[in-house]
């Protein structure tokens, strides 16, 4: 089940970024989102900065947006929390468990992969990344706004790399986002909870 | 009509009773501070997560995040408008004399004394043109020694037009103050916001000690949704 979803939003990604590639719109995309790129130029995966670029991206967007947002770091707090309560995983490993869900949507990188070590996280060393159902549905009781609020911080960090002509790292197209941008919202039918108030903090199932 | 009451009833309903009460105590002082660590030993995160954070855990929330936006800024900031509060000096019981002259509704947010969220707030409460409309949400964050050092505000469900003017109003705004942004993504224009779901603009001032970031992000059926950050990052 699992990797069925994961493949459904790998497929959906891959295939609205090959649709970039084949597409001869004036933003410039390399077209590929794999590892390796077309000819000489860097793919997308490598202008997002390969699997560290993308874990430095996450753990900006997680410190500098999600920790400062009034409602969302209520989620959080298992995070912030010394030692971090048995099952949950700790902020480094949600960002090597993040980048690499979005380095396998990309086709470039394995989810779960192997498990996340952090020993500072004395409960939980070895974190096996869980699917988005499991790690978000049944206790964390996502509201819709408050999946709004997420995407909305990743968009617009995402949104400065926009470039007509992206070629360099830390720059996409626009198209590349928009494909991006569709890869995130597949996941809201399985993080926010049908149930859960639209709006506001964490509230318990 | 009085139909016969079995006599173990009562004693089963005050047995139940007593249970209840007691279970309900239980669970009650398992979730008090002193009793967190032996509540996560009994139940994993999954089935029970804690998450009122203590007033030492939203400051380290907020701690990770003044360092890591501190880490990509190089002046401090010429001055640090924040909708009419003052960063580091607004005390809870002016968050709360604000909300009474403005006859707003505030709650803790989860629980928490030092987050707390307003909805439909008049744009006049803010110091925002009247036009601007009410604002979905006004969320505040105070340190735990009392000093506002968040404010945040949310509106969604805008066309594309009113997202435009309304960031474009309140960029030029923070601009007079602050000078121009740091860091801009995407275009304020009604053609860019309408492209698409997750089409945004955004604007951040990013200083030592302050960052100001105004933001509209198309949701599709959910409309725009526009947002700003006010907040202190002193050490
Ligand atoms: C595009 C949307 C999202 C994606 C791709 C995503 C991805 C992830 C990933 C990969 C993990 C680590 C998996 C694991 O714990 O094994 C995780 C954990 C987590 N996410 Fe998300 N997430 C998303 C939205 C959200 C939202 C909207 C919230 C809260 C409002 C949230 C809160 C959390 C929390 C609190 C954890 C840690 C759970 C725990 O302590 O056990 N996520 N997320």
């Amino acid at each position: 089940m699992r990797m069925f979803k994961l493949s459904v939003i790998g497929m959906t990604a891959a295939l609205a970024l090959s649709a970039v590639g084949c597409s001869s719109s004036d933003s410039g995309s390399s077209g590929s989102s794999g590892t390796t790129g077309d000819s000489g130029t860097l793919s997308l995966y490598e202008r997002l900065g390969g699997k560290s670029g993308l874990e430095s991206f996450v753990q900006s967007v997680v410190e500098t947006k999600i920790l400062t947002d009034a409602d969302l770091k209520t989620f959080f707090f298992a995070q912030v929390a010394t030692p971090i309560p048995a099952g949950s995983p700790s902020a480094k490993q949600i960002v090597v468990c993040f980048a690499r869900f979005v380095g396998t949507a990309l086709q470039a990188d394995t989810y779960p992969g192997a498990p996340v070590n952090d020993p500072a996280n004395t409960n939980n060393p070895n974190h096996t990344c869980r699917d988005m159902v499991k790690s978000h549905r049944p206790f964390l009781n996502i509201g819709t706004a408050n999946f709004d609020k997420f995407i909305g911080y990743v968009a617009t960090s995402l949104m400065p790399l926009v470039k007509p002509t992206a070629t360099k790292a830390g720059e996409i197209t626009q198209a590349e986002f928009e494909a991006l941008a569709a890869a995130l919202n597949g996941t809201k039918g399985d993080i926010v909870n049908p149930g859960a108030p639209a709006s506001g903090p964490f509230v318990k199932p | 009509m009085s139909a016969a009451v079995p006599a173990y009833l009562p004693r089963v309903a005050v047995g139940t009773g007593t249970a209840a009460v007691l279970l309900t105590c239980l669970v009650g002082v398992l979730h008090l501070p002193f009793a967190a660590p032996l509540l996560r030993k009994l139940s994993p995160a999954s089935l029970c997560p804690i998450t009122h954070g203590t007033p030492a855990q939203i400051d380290r929330a907020h701690a990770i995040g003044g360092a890591a936006i501190r880490a990509s800024a190089t002046a401090s900031a010429p001055s640090r408008p924040a909708l009419g509060f003052e960063l580091d000096k607004t005390t809870r019981g002016d968050l709360d004399a604000w909300a009474a002259r403005y006859r707003v509704s505030c709650e803790k947010i989860g629980g928490n004394e030092n987050l707390r969220r307003c909805t439909d707030v008049p744009a006049s409460a803010v110091g925002e043109p009247p036009g601007a409309g009410l604002l979905e949400e006004v969320s505040f964050e105070l340190r735990g020694t009392g000093e506002l050092v968040n404010v945040e505000t949310m509106r969604r469900h805008l066309s594309p037009e009113q997202a435009v003017r309304i960031v474009a109003e309140r960029e030029e705004t923070i601009a007079s103050g602050v000078g121009a942004p740091s860091k801009t993504g995407g275009e304020a224009t009604v053609a860019h916001l309408s492209r698409g779901f997750l089409s945004s603009y955004v604007a951040e001032h990013t200083y030592l000690d302050y960052r100001a970031t105004v933001s509209a992000t198309n949701l599709g059926e959910t409309g725009v949704m526009a947002r700003e950050q006010y907040l202190s990052v002193r050490p």
